[in-house]
């Protein structure tokens, strides 16, 4: 049999740096990656969809938000979803699951609140083994029932849950949600599959994590996500066959650069282009930028990267910003003499010396006052 | 430049062409009186200069004569560079300019702009003046307290000149542009008191409302998760009260106390019926008891009251003989108390009749001396009266003989005065010449004679010798020596006396008659009663006579008093001679005697009587006794009988009922039935269950209430329940978590932008102080020679002072001993340092080529004659490097300034 394995959708998720234009885009993005692992789903022929937790981000969203990917969902009635909490959405009483279950879910959409294995598929040759979170932080081993958990005889075991393999640094005792790395061979189980982590990765060859279907950070840029995974099980001790699908629309890059001179921000400017050069509105860029440019290619950085790539990209993010690299040549473009080459002079030494911030002020004003001189000298005086 | 002339007509009250004449280099002076129109010459001036000959704007129009719509025509020859040029400008109707400039005549517009560019000015808005240095120069009345307010062009001309002079761009100009344009960005963010606004206030109230709203979600997300938490705690507690072995159980709980109940009120009955009967059998038992009882007790009765019987008998006869002898014996002391009381009543009579006797002579004996005391009174009174009567007779007293005394020591000093004036005769007789010597009569014998009036002396055989003594006062002294004897005299006579001696002596007997009065007073106040009315004491003459009459008739009523009661004692006294009688004759001894021994008889009749009666009482207590014993014991005997009459009636008429046999065998039957009663009782009580009723139902009610409580509970859970439910539906359904997600990007997005606001602030800021330092820099290094142009003036004025200018050429300070801002300076240092600026300002424009002329209309009014002199000075300093005209109202002020007169003459025609 066939299956898909997704997780982590976080529908309803808010990114904090994106605009008021950006942030729905991302958002409804986020829910048309439904649409896409149904539609691989038929293509690939696979029966059901597995959904290894954290559906949605909040514990409490909004009416509408809680509905919206239940009624993607219902539009593939052919496919049969499952779903368990994870620890963004865990179960609580009373809680979102409670409501979902309260206003009905559609036939095809399965929620596994409880530990009860259940049958993955009509013909009950596969079995769920499901371990949604009650809680955020669960202490211990969510998955630590599925070895005693009963399924009929000869059935494909299916464990699907949500944690982390691997503690971050403290101990055994207070680990939460870890999950045992040999849980498929303990539980008997013919596939693992893992939500929570939001890169696919292969944990062996029985245990994987899906990753998020869309990206939704710079940090793992092209290390994962915007996947899902097609798991074809052809019996219960047959080694689950996973391929991996791209389902994200979105490229998150993070990227950096010390910028000296012109061609430093001209070949910074072509690398960016560079990532989709069909679609730039595709790309979501976190850049630093650090370096110094004389006040020509300040200016040139300012209209190339930060207003131009700034428009064509989707999101451009740049923190830092290139010093001033001061030039007698730029110096004398204030005139040879003068009030206004003696303020450029004043903000020169300025921008040389001081804290950071002062540093920023003073190179910001040179700028503008280059700026400003420029167009007064060109008739455009107040 | 220099102004030659200057033709006017129909401007204002100009309405004929007139002519400024007189005008050449150096100092002008037009004096003149108000109202001669020197403002309309500087306005004509100003309009020819400045004003465009096709403008209609108001200062065009206020060029028209008053009341006349006439076209004002004004011409002004004036030289630049050396070149003579005139210009000639028609106003309002058929406007126009003309410029002649050497030999070359422009029109219209193309002479406007010539004339422009030949004084350097440049045009202003349409229809105001043209704007240009010249105009700051041309000080119009009222204007020169003020400092020249530069127009762009002109500040550009007096720049430009600065420049020119350092051989450098200042950059001034650009500057100040650049500034413009950062104060217009800054103007975007920051409001005048460099509050935000715009966007930059957008963001900062945007943060803050996020902020609030997030505080506001925060709350009520806790308040959902509270919510949970009771929902969760109200879940637990249903499932535990609604637990259905627990209600069965809490159900069985009370079947089973019901039960339990029943079972102790059924015993309770079954108790009571067993202790009714044994109560009954144990009454039963007793009652037969008592009938057995009862005869024995009624038969011991009898036996008892028969006994007592008998022995009543004896006492009684007993009590009888003792009665009768205490009967006896009463009678024989009541005989004897008769007799004692008979004895006492004679013996009290005997002392009765001694004792009037007794009385009656004391009575008597009292009279007696009443009488004796009335006597001695009598004879007493007799007595004051006679020495009365001698102390009467006496006429002299202490006055008078005092009077006397004085009358008589004046005759002596008058004979003494008389003598001491007198002339004196030694006498010395010789033997056998007595007699022979007569003086006035009297022969004189030898011895001294004072001759104290004319006398005779004759002698003898030998003839008469007439003395008059040669005494001043003679006939004075024997008047004062007759007036005293006279007076002494008069004052004997009145005493009766016939000299002093005899008045002395009559005084002594008064004395004498006076002490005997008082002796008899003495004696007859000691015969009155010491507290009779008045007092011995107090007693004077005139009172005592009274008190002596008061007390003679108090001592005659006592007496006649006595007597009476004498009368009434002897009437009262008994009659009949007995021992009492023949003794009132005898002494009193025999009286008293007599008196002692009645009392002392009465003394022993009376004890007598009393032991009697004392005797009596006695015997009396001991018969009332004996006859109470017998009473007594008369009424015991007759209930003895009754008590044993009866007992006997019922004894046998209980035996007539129930035979004793019969009764004792019903007793013992009696007794089984108690002893079986008793037993069932105790069979009872062993049976009966633990517990009591009362706690039986204390244990029903508590089970009942806890079934009730428990679904109150139940009850009320599911309603806490139901509400909370509605509230976490509706909380849950707002998406709070989303919200607050939502909420805390526009925070970030808005503090973004506030911190984005913030640095482009601190961008302008930091450009816009650079910039105006730089510009304060450059405009400092090109200022000082507008300084220096104005420092010789106006060190001549203010010595040793300086002046602060500013960018746009004004000065903001002065700077003497302190450092003085311009506003503050009074109103004529004001006027002055302005006309030294301007001239600073000509100077200024002159050494650089430029056109420079000063007007001063009506200026330095305010300044002191010690100034204007020195005003005086740099005016004439100047005027040797340009035109300067003063136009002035006080001519007298402005003679010292050695100026070139103006004048101003009517000509045929201007244009």
């Amino acid at each position: 049999m066939r299956l898909i394995h997704t997780s982590d959708w976080q529908i309803g998720k808010v990114f904090r740096f994106a605009d008021d234009e950006v942030l729905p885009v991302l958002q409804q993005e986020r829910l048309e990656a439904i649409g896409r692992i149904g539609r691989l789903a038929r293509a690939q022929g696979a029966s059901a969809v597995l959904v290894a937790g954290d559906v949605y981000d909040h514990l409490r969203p909004a009416e509408r938000t809680l509905r919206q990917p239940i009624e993607r969902m219902r539009q593939f009635p052919d496919l049969r979803w499952h779903l368990i909490p994870g620890n963004h959405d865990f179960h609580e009483p009373d809680g979102l699951w409670d409501r979902l279950l309260g206003m009905g879910l559609p036939d095809n959409v399965v929620a596994h609140l409880t530990p009860e294995p259940a049958p993955l598929d009509a013909a009950g040759d596969a079995w769920v083994v499901p371990a949604g979170l009650g809680r955020r932080h669960l202490i211990g081993d969510p998955t630590a029932a599925m070895d005693a958990a009963p399924t009929p005889e000869g059935a494909i075991r299916v464990g699907l849950a949500h944690g982390s393999v691997r503690t971050f640094g403290s101990d055994d005792a207070t680990a939460r949600n870890v999950i045992a790395l040999e849980r498929a061979r303990t539980a008997d189980l013919g596939y693992l599959a893992l939500g929570d982590w939001h890169g696919a990765l292969r944990i062996d060859a029985r245990t994987w994590y899906s990753g998020t279907p869309e990206i939704d950070g710079f940090d793992l840029g092209g290390a994962g996500g915007g996947q899902a995974l097609l798991v074809s099980l052809d019996g219960p001790r047959a080694e689950p066959v996973v391929t991996v699908h791209d389902t994200g629309r979105f490229r998150w890059a993070r990227d950096q650069a010390v910028l000296t001179s012109a061609e430093d921000v001209r070949g910074l400017e072509a690398r960016l282009r560079g990532i989709d050069r069909d679609d730039p509105s595709r790309v979501l860029v976190r850049l630093a930028v650090s370096g110094a440019l004389t006040l020509t290619d300040l200016e040139l950085y300012q209209a190339q990267v930060v207003a131009g790539l700034g428009s064509a990209l989707r999101l451009l993010r740049i923190d830092g910003a290139p010093d001033l690299a001061t030039s007698p040549d730029d110096l004398d473009g204030f005139g040879m003499a003068g009030a206004v080459r003696a303020a450029a002079e004043s903000l020169v030494a300025q921008a040389g010396a001081g804290d950071a911030q002062t540093r920023d002020v003073a190179t910001a004003a040179l700028q503008r006052l280059h700026l400003l001189a420029r167009d007064v000298r060109a008739g455009g005086g107040a | 430049m220099m102004l030659r002339g200057l033709e006017v007509e129909q401007v204002r009250r100009f309405g004929d062409p007139v002519r400024l004449n007189g005008l050449g280099p150096g100092l002008n002076l037009l004096a003149a009186p108000n109202e001669f129109g020197k403002s309309t010459l500087l306005a004509a001036l100003r309009a020819v200069f400045m004003l465009q000959h096709g403008s209609k704007s108001e200062a065009v129009r206020s060029l028209q004569p008053y009341g006349n719509s006439t076209a004002p025509r004004i011409a002004a020859d004036f030289s630049v560079d050396g070149t003579d040029c005139r210009i000639e400008k028609r106003f309002v109707s058929r406007p126009s300019a003309r410029l002649t400039e050497g030999g070359r005549v422009l029109e219209g517009d193309e002479a406007e702009e010539r004339l422009q560019r030949l004084i350097g000015l440049e045009p202003g808005k349409r229809g105001t003046e043209a704007l240009g240095i010249l105009s700051a120069l041309w000080v119009g009345q009222g204007q020169s307290l003020a400092q020249p307010d530069l127009s762009d062009p002109a500040r550009a001309t007096v720049r430009t000149c600065l420049e020119a002079d350092l051989g450098a761009m200042t950059g001034g100009a650009e500057a100040e542009r650049i500034l413009a344009r950062v104060r217009v960005d800054l103007a975007i963010l920051q409001d005048g008191r460099g509050n935000p606004k715009g966007r930059y206030r957008a963001a900062i109230e945007g943060e803050a409302e996020a902020a609030e709203n997030i505080a506001r979600l925060d709350t009520r997300r806790r308040m959902l998760e509270d919510d949970l938490a009771a929902m969760a705690e109200c879940r637990r507690r249903l499932a535990h009260e609604d637990n259905a072995d627990r209600r069965a159980k809490e159900h069985a709980d009370l079947a089973e106390a019901r039960r339990l109940r029943d079972r102790l009120r059924d015993h309770d009955a079954l108790y009571r019926a067993a202790r009714a009967a044994q109560a009954h059998a144990a009454a039963r038992v007793e009652a037969a008891g008592q009938d057995v009882a009862r005869r024995a007790a009624w038969q011991a009765a009898l036996d008892g009251e028969t006994a007592r019987l008998a022995d009543l008998a004896d006492g009684l006869g007993l009590a009888e003989a003792r009665h009768a002898a205490a009967q006896a014996a009463h009678a024989a002391r009541r005989q004897a108390v008769e007799a004692a009381e008979r004895a006492c009543a004679a013996a009290r009579r005997e002392l009765d009749r001694v004792e009037a006797r007794l009385a009656l002579a004391r009575l008597e004996r009292e009279r007696h001396e009443e009488a004796t005391r009335l006597d001695r009174l009598d004879r007493a009174e007799a007595e004051v009266t006679r020495a009365a009567l001698r102390l009467a007779a006496c006429t002299m007293d202490d006055a008078r003989m005092a009077t006397i005394r004085q009358a008589d020591r004046a005759v002596q000093a008058a004979r003494a005065a008389s003598r001491a004036q007198a002339t004196v005769l030694d006498v010395l007789l010789e033997d056998g010449t007595a007699g022979r010597l007569v003086l006035d009569g009297r022969v004189l014998q030898s011895g001294r004679v004072d001759l104290t009036d004319s006398a005779t002396l004759h002698i003898d055989g030998v003839g008469t010798i007439r003395i008059e003594p040669a005494s001043r006062d003679r006939d004075r002294l024997r008047d004062e020596l007759a007036a005293a004897e006279d007076a002494l005299h008069r004052v004997l006579d009145q005493a009766g006396c016939a000299d002093p001696d005899a008045a002395e002596i009559a005084l002594a007997q008064r004395r004498q008659a006076d002490l005997a009065l008082n002796a008899a007073r003495s004696g007859l106040a000691h015969l009155l009663p010491a507290d009779g009315p008045g007092g011995k004491a107090a007693g004077g003459r005139g009172q005592g006579t009274q008190d002596v009459a008061a007390a003679m008739a108090e001592a005659r009523r006592r007496v006649a008093l006595l007597d009476e009661r004498i009368a009434h004692q002897r009437a009262a006294l008994p009659q009949g001679p007995d021992r009492a009688d023949t003794a009132a004759a005898g002494p009193d001894a025999d009286v008293a005697a007599a008196h002692d021994l009645a009392l002392r008889a009465m003394q022993g009749a009376d004890a007598r009587a009393a032991d009697a009666r004392q005797a009596l009482f006695a015997p009396d207590e001991t018969l009332r006794q004996a006859a109470a014993d017998l009473a007594r014991l008369q009424g015991e005997d007759r209930s003895a009988r009754e008590v044993a009459g009866r007992l006997a009636r019922d004894m046998a008429a209980a035996r007539a009922a129930e035979a004793d046999d019969a009764l004792s065998a019903r007793l013992d039957a009696e007794r089984a039935a108690l002893a079986e009663a008793e037993q069932a009782v105790r069979r009872i009580e062993a049976a009966r269950p633990d517990g009591t009723e009362a706690l039986a139902d204390a244990a029903i009610r508590r089970q009942e209430r806890i079934i009730e409580d428990a679904q109150a509970r139940l009850g009320s859970l599911r309603q806490d329940m139901a509400a909370l439910e509605a509230r976490i539906h509706a909380a849950e359904g707002d998406g709070l978590d989303e919200r607050i997600a939502g909420q805390e990007r526009l925070r970030e997005a808005h503090a973004a932008e506030r911190a984005a606001c913030a640095r482009e602030v601190a961008i302008l800021h930091c450009l816009r102080d650079s910039l105006t330092t730089a510009e304060r820099a450059a405009t400092e290094r090109y200022l000082a020679p507008l300084c220096r142009a104005v420092q010789p003036a106006l060190a001549a004025l203010f010595p040793r002072a300086g002046v602060t200018m500013e960018a746009d050429f004004s000065v903001s300070r002065l700077m003497r001993r302190l450092d003085e801002p311009f506003d503050t300076l009074s109103d004529g240092t004001r006027e002055q340092i302005a006309v030294l600026v301007r001239l600073g300002l000509a100077d200024l424009l002159r050494a650089r080529g430029r056109p420079a002329m000063l007007v001063l209309d009506d200026a330095l009014t305010y300044s002191d004659a010690g100034r204007l002199d020195r005003l005086f000075d740099i005016l004439t300093d100047a005027a040797d490097r340009m035109q300067i005209i003063v136009l002035t109202c006080r001519a007298e002020l402005f003679t010292g300034l050695g100026a070139r007169s103006l004048t101003v003459e009517a000509i045929a025609k201007t244009i």
